[in-house]
């Protein structure tokens, strides 16, 4: 029983569908161009669920905007049912021509009744086979099936770009916190600690040996200079005054007090005296103190550019020593920090390290200000905890020569901003109480005990000036930093300290210079190491306040929620409700490790696709990709012409080995065991051409099926005159007799039967005249396929 | 054979392509392949989800 089709089209635009094909088997299908038949036969194997627009996307997009509703109707069926109406769909169509067929295509009935798209596909087959098909053809069919999967994939995977771009970052957040990461800067750090303790001595010695050399190097020119300019016995004769002076004041002193003693029990007014000239003594001995303090710690207004002896300040040199004080005060934070670093146990530098980790993130947000608690009424912010972070402690620091060092030059500096704020005060105090003694002593006219303290005060004071006389005159004579010692004295700790080092007194500037070049070689190195160091317990730090987050986001957020599906995975992972600390190294290192292998894979993998999809649109490529599509281009061409029928109509009868793009041949053994090796090119015409085709149709014939339609197009080589034979033979071959109540052979119009139908007689005519009729009045017609 | 099944055939011959070429001593490179067509083989089977996809992915290994 053959099938039959009824086309009630509802095509639009041009798109012409022939309207019927009948139960005729085999069946002679001809007519015009132009008219529908092949569009017919692809609609109708798309009816039978198979995409045959695969390659073809404008072909496709043009059919699904104008075919319409049109109607299908298959009748004469076997089986189960006898007939089938499809009712198109293409508004739901997709637009782009998708393998799968499935509900979209339209609305079915079967026997009346609806039914599933799948049921049709389940009873009704068709096969298109196109008579010019070469074996190159089907080799371009290949490449093209690889190129449409290769987009399809390509595409799903630019979908997923975003995801990707995601992975990246929670790669990298899993890297930065892996415990292998942490072990690694850890090795490093204890590395540089030790390089730095290694260093440490030879810091020391290096240091001790500048001093020493610079001490000697200025003892020795100040001795030079001094003993040049006969500067050496002035310096010696002043210091034997002040020795002198120094001895003295004690006296001085004590007698002004007696003085004073003997005012006190005296008159009224001797008394008041008293009390007014205590107080300008003790006026005039602040004011001497607080210069004789000036000049002691001068030094480090000399090395502002500041006169170490001027009373006041100008507004420029009281700038110089604000900001000199606040760049000490820098110092002495950086350095008492570091010092309290080094007393504090690892915990309490990392609870300090991962607080300022916060801090500053804040502070790079912009929280600065934002008040974190309150204490005692006072508003904490956030830059308030990070610049007082890790400045306690609970015990002083005095074992620190270096600290000691900047905390001594700060307490001076802001002891010399005080000593010049205090000044006017100090003036007004003794300018006031000069007014007060003069007062209260001169009022009764001469008195010996008024006297007698008045002169102990000025031989007091005189003593005191000539102290700070002669230590400004020593001071002045002296080179800087020039110690306090005798002449002698300095001499002799010259030659200590050359000997100390076994430098010889002509060698000591090359020496200097050396050793100076090597300490700042040293301190360099050691400055390296501890920002090394500390940069180490920056990021260790980073790494704990970082997994902590991490750790949160892959608990609270959809996003990350993915990683605890992959946590796990580990081995004996046990979930807990604690904090991070609760997930072991051993999740940590393996999601890691996971996630940064995935993230390679699917580099690799997107690498992969975008290469083979390129190498697969032009098929002149090589490298490993296009090796790689060729070989199983070349696999599955094999194994096509492997198959019985084939490769007995073409290959002896025997297997077909391999097939060769480059060389572009196909080597088969014969069942003799012969090897032959033919070009591709060979199978494309003549004999080995219809051998080819005969292969195909026999290779549908061996796959039985009811309800099938099988269309030979672009048959007319083989229906033409001088291949009638061929083709006839073709179809009433035992091999191929089971599809003889299947075969459609569609064909252009083979001849004008209009114009030699008068030459026509008998039965012959009456054909010519039937299918001039059907021509005229449909395009085409349709008989049983005579040999 | 449809589509998806196509390219995971083509990916796999990447990885035996490479492995062919590589030394004994270099698996490692062509490991790294094979798991290009595993994580393609758990994408397809995650409809492309990529976390999902390397969950499934990891349980492969």
């Amino acid at each position: 029983m053959s099938i039959e089709v009824s086309v009630d089209s509802r095509a639009s635009g041009g798109l012409k569908l022939i309207p019927y094909i009948p139960r005729d088997r085999p069946c002679r299908l001809e007519g015009r161009n132009g008219i529908g038949k092949s569009a017919l036969i692809r609609l109708l194997v798309l009816a039978s669920g198979h995409q045959p627009y695969l390659h073809e996307p404008a072909a496709w997009a043009s059919l699904k905007a104008l075919v319409g509703p049109t109607v299908l109707t298959i009748s004469g069926m076997s089986g189960e049912h006898t007939t089938a109406k499809l009712t198109l769909t293409p508004d739901e169509w997709p637009d782009i021509p998708d393998r799968e067929i499935g509900p979209w295509l339209g609305h079915l009935s079967i026997d009346g009744a609806t039914a599933q798209i799948e049921e049709l596909f389940d009873c009704f087959s068709v096969v298109h086979l196109v008579g010019t098909e070469r074996l190159s053809d089907t080799l371009r069919q290949q490449y093209a099936r690889f190129s449409t999967a290769l987009n399809e994939t390509s595409r799903q995977l630019s979908s997923i770009d975003d995801q990707r771009a995601e992975l990246g970052e929670i790669d990298d957040q899993l890297r930065f916190v892996s415990p292998q990461a942490v072990a690694t800067d850890s090795v490093a750090r204890l590395a540089a600690e030790k390089e730095r303790r290694d260093l440490e001595p030879k810091l020391k010695s290096a240091r001790d040996r500048v001093n020493d050399l610079q001490l000697a190097a200025g003892i020795q020119a100040m001795l030079d200079a001094t003993s040049e300019s006969g500067k050496a016995d002035e310096i010696q004769q002043l210091r034997q005054k002040l020795t002198a002076a120094r001895a003295e004041l004690p006296q001085r002193e004590q007698a002004l007090e007696n003085a004073l003693r003997r005012l006190s029990r005296g008159t009224a007014a001797q008394q008041a005296a008293e009390k007014a000239e205590r107080r300008l003594s003790e006026a005039i001995d602040a004011v001497d103190r607080s210069n004789t303090r000036q000049l002691e710690i001068g030094r480090h207004l000399a090395e502002l550019g500041i006169d170490p002896q001027s009373p006041t300040l100008t507004s420029e040199e009281a700038e110089l020593l604000r900001q000199a004080i606040e760049a000490a005060e820098a110092d002495f934070v950086k350095l008492r920090k570091a010092a309290l670093r080094q007393r504090r146990s690892q915990a309490e530098n990392e609870v300090l390290d991962e607080l300022r980790v916060v801090l500053s993130s804040a502070e790079e947000r912009g929280l600065a200000d934002l008040v974190l608690f309150d204490l005692d009424g006072t508003g904490i912010s956030v830059s308030m905890v990070r610049n007082a972070l890790g400045g306690h402690a609970s015990e002083p620091i005095e074992d620190d020569p270096e600290l000691s060092k900047i905390e001594a030059r700060l307490s001076e500096l802001r002891e010399l901003a005080r000593l010049f704020a205090d000044r006017p005060e100090l003036a007004k105090k003794l300018d006031g109480a000069i007014k007060q003694a003069e007062k209260d002593t001169g009022s009764d006219g001469h008195d010996d005990l008024q006297e007698a303290v008045a002169t102990a005060r000025i031989q007091r004071d005189k003593t005191n000036s000539a102290i700070r006389s002669l230590n400004s005159r020593i001071g002045a004579l002296s080179p800087a930093g020039f110690p306090d010692i005798a002449i002698e004295d300095a001499k002799r700790q010259v030659d200590e300290l050359l000997q100390k080092y076994n430098v010889e007194w002509p060698n000591l500037g090359n020496e200097l210079t050396n050793s100076i070049n090597t300490l700042t070689s040293f301190q360099d190195e050691d400055r390296n190491l501890r920002s090394v160091i500390s940069s180490y317990d920056d990021t260790a730090a980073e790494r704990r306040v970082a997994r902590e987050n991490l750790w949160h986001k892959i608990h609270t957020k959809q996003s990350h929620s993915w990683l605890k599906g992959l946590a796990e995975q580990v081995p004996h992972a046990q979930e807990s409700p604690k904090p991070s600390s609760a997930w072991p190294d051993d999740t940590w290192e393996f999601l890691s490790e996971r996630v940064s292998a995935a993230r390679q894979a699917l580099g690799s993998l997107v690498g992969q696709i975008e290469g083979l999809t390129t190498v697969a649109m032009d098929t002149g490529s090589t490298g490993a990709l296009a090796e790689a599509l060729d070989a199983l281009v070349e696999q599955d061409l094999r194994d096509e012409l492997a198959a019985r029928p084939i490769a007995e109509a073409l290959f002896d009868g025997g297997n077909v080995n391999t097939v060769d793009l480059t060389e572009q041949t196909v080597t088969w053994t014969t069942p003799h065991g012969e090897t032959r090796t033919r070009p591709l090119t060979a199978f494309s015409s003549g004999e080995q051409a219809l051998g080819f085709i005969r292969a195909r149709l026999q290779q549908v014939a061996d796959s039985p099926a009811d309800n099938r339609l099988v269309f030979l197009d672009e048959f007319g080589a083989f229906i033409s005159a001088d291949r009638r034979k061929p083709l006839a033979e073709l179809l009433i071959s035992d091999s191929v007799a089971a599809l003889t109540n299947e075969v459609i052979v569609v064909l252009p119009l083979q001849a004008d039967y209009e114009a030699e139908l008068e030459q026509t007689t008998g039965e012959l005519h009456d054909d010519y005249a039937r299918r001039v009729a059907a021509v005229n009045a449909r395009g085409y017609f349709t008989e049983v396929l005579k040999s | 054979m449809n589509d998806a099944d196509l390219v995971v055939r083509l990916v796999e011959q990447v990885a035996r392509g490479a492995a062919r070429e590589l030394s004994a001593d270099d698996a490692s490179a062509g490991h790294d392949r094979d798991e290009a067509v595993t994580m393609l083989k758990a994408l397809q089977h995650n409809q492309f989800d990529v976390f999902d996809a390397i969950v499934s992915w990891a349980r492969e290994h």
